[in-house]
């Protein structure tokens, strides 16, 4: 297991993020935050060592996934929570403060959060990949993707991935 | 051939009949291979995207077959205030999986003993 995990949990804590026992089936939601805000909290700087591939599921590190399931895996569900975490200096929590301010704080954050998440870190993925793409090229890329995000989520998270830029 | 290729066609045709030749079509290895990779669970719609040009009336048949079996898992969930459901590999499938693994490296040792001849 790699000592990573420890700072995603770090992340997760200062995002206030309400995280259940990521390992257990029904708490799908919770592998796709951790997944989603971690690859975004790379993205903007955060140093964190994992891998991400896209292929159609959107950002995904297989390390990160044996990560989380090797930590948890004898970790009562009733006593869940950050665990031991390492401390984040100032630039990193100054890049979380901003995803905070500019995607937590957004009113389609509260109606459709994962949906936001995988159209944000997807845009991220092939800006990643391709930092000269277009504004029209990242939301064409983000569509043939992602056929099932709604026009409006992507419209909406290509205008967050501007305002993100340091 | 030795010994130890007897052996090793021995092991093709005993470990071959260990496996359920109906999980051994390339459609049902892929799912159990895809959801093995990706363990937190996979959608409908992503297992769709994955596979291309399938069709829902035979994706959906195949995940039945799994699930009847028990090799995948559907879990239905929340998300976004909107329900959803999610396949998951299940032990009888980690399990499955491991059979035609060991039976594929035992094909592969068959190669192998071709090329030395």
């Amino acid at each position: 297991m790699s000592n990573d995990y420890g700072k995603v949990r770090a992340i997760m804590k200062f995002l206030k993020i309400n995280l259940r026992n990521p390992i257990e089936d029904e708490h799908f939601r919770d592998r796709l935050m951790i997944q989603k805000i971690a690859f975004i909290s790379k993205f903007l700087g955060i140093g964190l060592n994992y891998s991400f591939g896209l292929y159609k599921k959107g950002p995904y590190s297989p390390i990160l996934t044996n990560d989380y399931y090797s930590y948890h895996e004898n970790d009562p569900p009733l006593v869940y929570k950050y665990g031991t975490i390492p401390t984040l200096n100032t630039k990193e929590s100054r890049i979380l403060e901003k995803i905070k301010d500019v995607i937590f704080s957004h009113p389609i954050y509260t109606t459709h959060r994962l949906d936001l998440l995988q159209a944000i870190s997807t845009i991220l993925y092939f800006r990643m990949k391709e930092p000269n793409s277009s504004v029209g090229q990242l939301i064409y890329n983000t569509k043939t993707e992602k056929p099932y995000l709604t026009e409006r989520i992507i419209t909406i998270a290509m205008n967050l991935v501007e305002i993100l830029k340091f | 051939m030795n010994i130890d290729s007897d052996k090793t066609i021995k092991d093709l045709i005993e470990n071959s009949m260990k496996i359920n030749s109906k999980a051994f079509n390339i459609t049902r290895c892929i799912l159990l291979g895809l959801l093995t990779f990706y363990k937190d669970g996979l959608q409908f719609r992503e297992l769709k995207s994955l596979l291309g040009n399938i069709s829902d009336g035979k994706l959906q048949s195949n995940l039945d077959f799994l699930l009847e079996m028990e090799y995948i898992k559907r879990i239905r969930i929340e998300l976004d205030k909107k329900y959803i459901q999610v396949y998951m590999i299940g032990d009888p499938g980690k399990i499955e999986i491991k059979k035609i693994l060991k039976w594929m490296e035992i094909l592969k040792s068959v190669e192998g003993g071709k090329d030395e001849q």
